[in-house]
Parts: C-alpha cells; sequence; structure tokens
C-alpha cells in the first residue's frame, strides 16, 4: 500500500516536472552580466510571439561546460567570444552572432560623480579596488588593460579579485571595497537613486567586449529557437540594449 | 605564480584557526558537558550549524557582518586601519565559524566521558574546580583534544565556500589552495589544479588515518 502511494506520488511529481517544463518553449542560458537586459528582451519577445522563454543564469565557462555535456539549452548568449569559439570547435554551434558590445565602468557609491571616482582612483587613497579575475572574465581583462593603459600602476595588496563580475560587483556594492570596475549595465540596472559616483571607461583602452549569442545544434525546439536568435539580433533590441550601457554589435 | 604560496597561506591559516578554536571550543564544550541549562540545547544547535548551513550562508553573513560599513568592521577599521573582509585576519574568523563544530564536538564527547564520579571525588578530596579540570579531566580527555585539533586542521585546509565569499583572492593574503584550484578548473590548468588536489587528497587521507588509529570511534564531527 505504501509502496503504491510512494509510486503514484512519484508518478505525479514526475508529471508536474515535465508539464512545467513542457511550459516553456525555448530555454536559454544567460551570463550573469547581461540578466536584465534578457529579461526584458524575453518578455518583450514573448508578448510578441506568444512564445514562452526560460532564462537560466550563470557564468559563461559553466553554462558552456554544461552544454558540452549535453545540457538542455537551445541558445547561449556568452559574455565573450572564446567560450562560443570552444563550442564551435566541439561542433555544437548552429548559428552564431555577436549581440552586444559591453562597457566598463569605474564605479565608487560613495561618491558624488564620476570625476571624483576617477580622483580616487588616481590619487591613492583607497583601501580595496575589486576587480573580476582577468583570466576568468573578459570585463576582468579589459579592466587591468585599462589600468595599465592609463598607466595606473595599483600594488596588489590594493586589488581584490572577483570571481566573476557579479562578485565584483557585490564586493563594491556592500561597501567591502571602496570601488571597483565593473560591468556599465550593473550599474545602469540600479535604481535611480543609486546611480552615481561612476564613470564609463574610454572603450579605446581595452580591447571590445564583444558578446557572442551561439543557436545550439543540441536545441530541444530548433523552430523557436531561431525566432528568438533572430529576435535578439533585430532592431526590437535596440532600446534595451542602450538602456542598460551595451551597443549593439553590427557583425 | 608559485604553487608554494597558497599553500603556505592555507597551512598558516589551518594553523592559526586551529589554536583559536581550542581556546574557544574548550570552555564551550565545557559548559556543554556540565550545564543543565535550559538554553543548552539551543546552545548546542548553534555550536552544529556550520555542519549543515551552506558555505554560501556563512559567506554572505559574513560579508555584511565584515563589511567597513558595518559595526564590527568599521570598529576595526579604525582601530587597525585595514578591512577585515579580504584579509587573513578576516579569513581566520570565517574559519572559527566554519570549523567550530569539528573543534566542539569531539571534546563535548570527551568532556562526558570522563564523568561525574571522578571529579566528585576528586571534590571531597579537597581539589578545586581548576585543580579538578587540570588533574583529571585534561589527561582523560587528551584523545578528544588530538581529535578536535586534526579535524579543525583538515576542515579548514579545504575550506571554500566562505573564503571564497569574503577572500577577494588576494595572492599571499587570502588565495587558499581551494581557490587556487578552482581557478586552475575554470581556465583549464589542470596541471596545477592535479598538483594542488592531490596534495590536499594525500594530507587529508594522511591526517584522518592517524586520528582513526589514535582515537577509535572518533567519528566525523561526532
Amino acid at each position: 500500500m505504501r509502496v503504491k502511494s510512494a509510486m503514484s506520488w512519484g508518478l505525479g511529481f514526475v508529471w508536474a516536472v515535465a508539464a512545467l517544463s513542457a511550459s516553456a518553449d525555448v530555454t536559454v542560458a544567460v551570463a550573469s552580466n547581461f540578466r536584465y537586459p534578457a529579461e526584458e528582451i524575453a518578455a518583450q519577445f514573448e508578448e510578441d510571439t506568444g512564445t514562452s522563454v526560460k532564462l537560466v543564469f550563470g557564468s559563461s565557462g559553466k553554462h558552456a561546460a554544461g552544454i558540452i555535456n549535453g545540457a538542455p539549452f537551445d541558445v547561449f548568449l556568452s559574455a565573450d567570444t572564446s567560450r562560443p569559439d570552444r563550442l564551435d570547435y566541439e561542433g555544437l554551434v548552429e548559428r552564431r552572432a555577436p549581440y552586444a558590445i559591453g562597457r566598463i565602468a569605474l564605479y565608487a557609491p560613495d561618491q558624488v560623480d564620476g570625476d571624483s571616482a576617477r580622483a580616487l582612483l588616481e590619487s591613492g587613497e583607497f583601501r580595496k579596488l575589486a576587480v573580476a579575475d582577468a583570466r576568468l572574465a573578459p570585463y576582468g581583462k579589459a579592466a587591468m588593460q585599462a589600468l595599465s593603459a592609463k598607466q595606473l600602476d595599483i600594488p596588489a595588496s590594493k586589488i581584490v579579485i572577483g570571481e566573476n563580475i557579479g562578485q565584483t560587483f557585490g564586493f563594491v556594492f556592500s561597501g567591502n571595497a571602496e570601488l571597483g570596475i565593473v560591468a556599465l549595465s550593473q550599474i545602469m540596472a540600479l535604481p535611480e537613486a543609486d546611480q552615481h559616483g561612476f564613470m564609463v571607461i574610454d572603450p579605446s583602452l581595452h580591447d571590445p567586449i564583444q558578446q557572442d549569442a551561439v543557436l545550439l545544434t543540441q536545441a530541444v525546439s530548433p523552430r523557436e529557437a531561431a525566432g528568438f536568435f533572430d529576435y535578439l539580433l533585430s532592431d526590437a533590441t535596440l532600446p534595451v540594449l542602450e538602456k542598460f550601457g551595451y551597443t549593439q554589435a553590427r557583425p | 605564480m608559485s604553487i608554494w604560496e597558497p599553500v603556505w597561506l592555507t597551512l598558516r591559516l589551518a594553523t592559526v584557526t586551529t589554536l583559536c578554536l581550542l581556546v574557544i571550543a574548550t570552555p564551550t564544550a565545557w559548559w556543554l558537558a556540565s550545564s543543565r541549562s535550559r538554553w543548552r540545547p539551543l546552545v548546542e544547535a548553534v555550536t552544529a550549524l556550520p555542519l549543515v548551513l551552506p558555505p554560501t550562508v556563512l559567506g554572505f553573513y559574513l560579508l555584511v557582518l565584515l563589511s567597513p560599513t558595518s559595526f564590527v568592521g568599521s570598529a576595526w577599521l579604525s582601530i587597525t586601519g585595514g578591512t577585515l573582509t579580504f584579509s587573513f585576519t578576516g579569513l581566520v574568523i570565517a574559519s572559527i565559524v566554519y570549523s567550530l563544530p569539528f573543534a566542539v564536538q569531539p571534546l563535548h564527547t570527551a568532556f562526558r566521558g570522563v564523568g561525574q564520579g571522578l571529579r566528585e571525588a576528586a571534590a571531597t578530596l579537597g581539589a578545586g574546580p581548576l585543580d579538578r579540570f587540570r588533574s583529571i579531566v585534561l589527561p582523560l580527555s587528551r584523545q578528544g583534544f588530538l581529535a578536535a585539533a586534526v579535524l579543525s586542521f583538515a576542515h579548514t585546509l579545504g575550506e571554500f565556500g566562505v573564503v571564497l565569499m569574503v577572500g577577494g583572492n588576494i595572492p599571499g593574503e587570502t588565495r587558499v589552495i581551494a581557490v587556487e584550484i578552482y581557478t586552475a578548473v575554470e581556465t583549464l590548468d589542470y596541471r596545477t589544479a592535479h598538483i594542488l588536489s592531490a596534495g590536499l587528497l594525500l594530507v587529508s587521507l594522511t591526517v584522518l588515518t592517524i586520528v582513526y588509529r589514535v582515537v577509535p570511534g572518533q567519528s566525523k564531527g561526532r
């Protein structure tokens, strides 16, 4: 009797999971830095087409590792071009295109404006500057390039390294580091009242942070996935990209 | 990037943490073993919390609690001029919390095993409380102390989640072995990952084998 009821509960659970997963037509793996624009783009796409989109956030590296091991994603929005390169090498790429160019910003939440944030960085009168790990995150690499282009030689003891751009932003936002080099999109996602003390870093000081999208060969629903992929690259997403401090990449 | 830097740092962290834990856990475990207070179950639960809470929870609270904008963090900043997060001291505090059950539980078990009878006999012979503790309890709980020290040390060696959240990955200051392994794997540097992982594995295995030889029946964290 107990076994029977456990079985029916189990079946019910499996059915519920299946029903829930069937309700999403396109599953998109999204790099953490693109979370907020992706949410708005997905909502627009759902409204326009009636196709529902399920977003999964995480680091590009972990998404790529998951996809190589058969994770059930249709589309992958990477934070860089090297992970899509790797997927290309593995033969998992159906189509691929740049969908956004990221920008970095110097951010010091305690400062009134960008100039004082910049003065703080140049004076060296701070305890900690947070940057993302250049070995793991393209935004971190760009940050280090910009620092050396400006010939700012900050001692290693003053730099704290976030594992990714999300953690780096957290170090600054929680007040543990007075300033940091973060993604502009992270500042743009803050409430208006908190958007001060930042300065967009001149893109000529670092390699462009090109973010590539991949339509995966293993897509479960290829037709809807292709629809979302095209939508992402269309002009319909321009206002959202601009709002969050990205520029659209023209292939 | 020398492979020895994170190794020395981790050994230093584990040593300092173990010493601090013995000082903190001994009176705590003694109180747990001898008190009849109604708060005892709650205190015991609190000391066991790090066993069940994910390191991310500990890391998140420590990030908030130790931040220069908080009371603790700002007090520390005004006294020492440095922050608690992203510092060796901060990691020691984090590790004390993280490894607390591994020090308290073996001592608690050992103190309970000493029993009331011997202590009462000593009291009737005129031994004061400190004398009773030194000449009866300590020698009889030697194995408990060894287990507490070794388990705390080994547990701190492998600490990862908490450090990742409050450490800031500073070479020579907070970049411990586990974080270095993580970065090595993420950047496909499997050689470094293999060397450090195998080293950690061998050290942990050796240490635990010694504990189980010297202290029979001492299972992890109980």
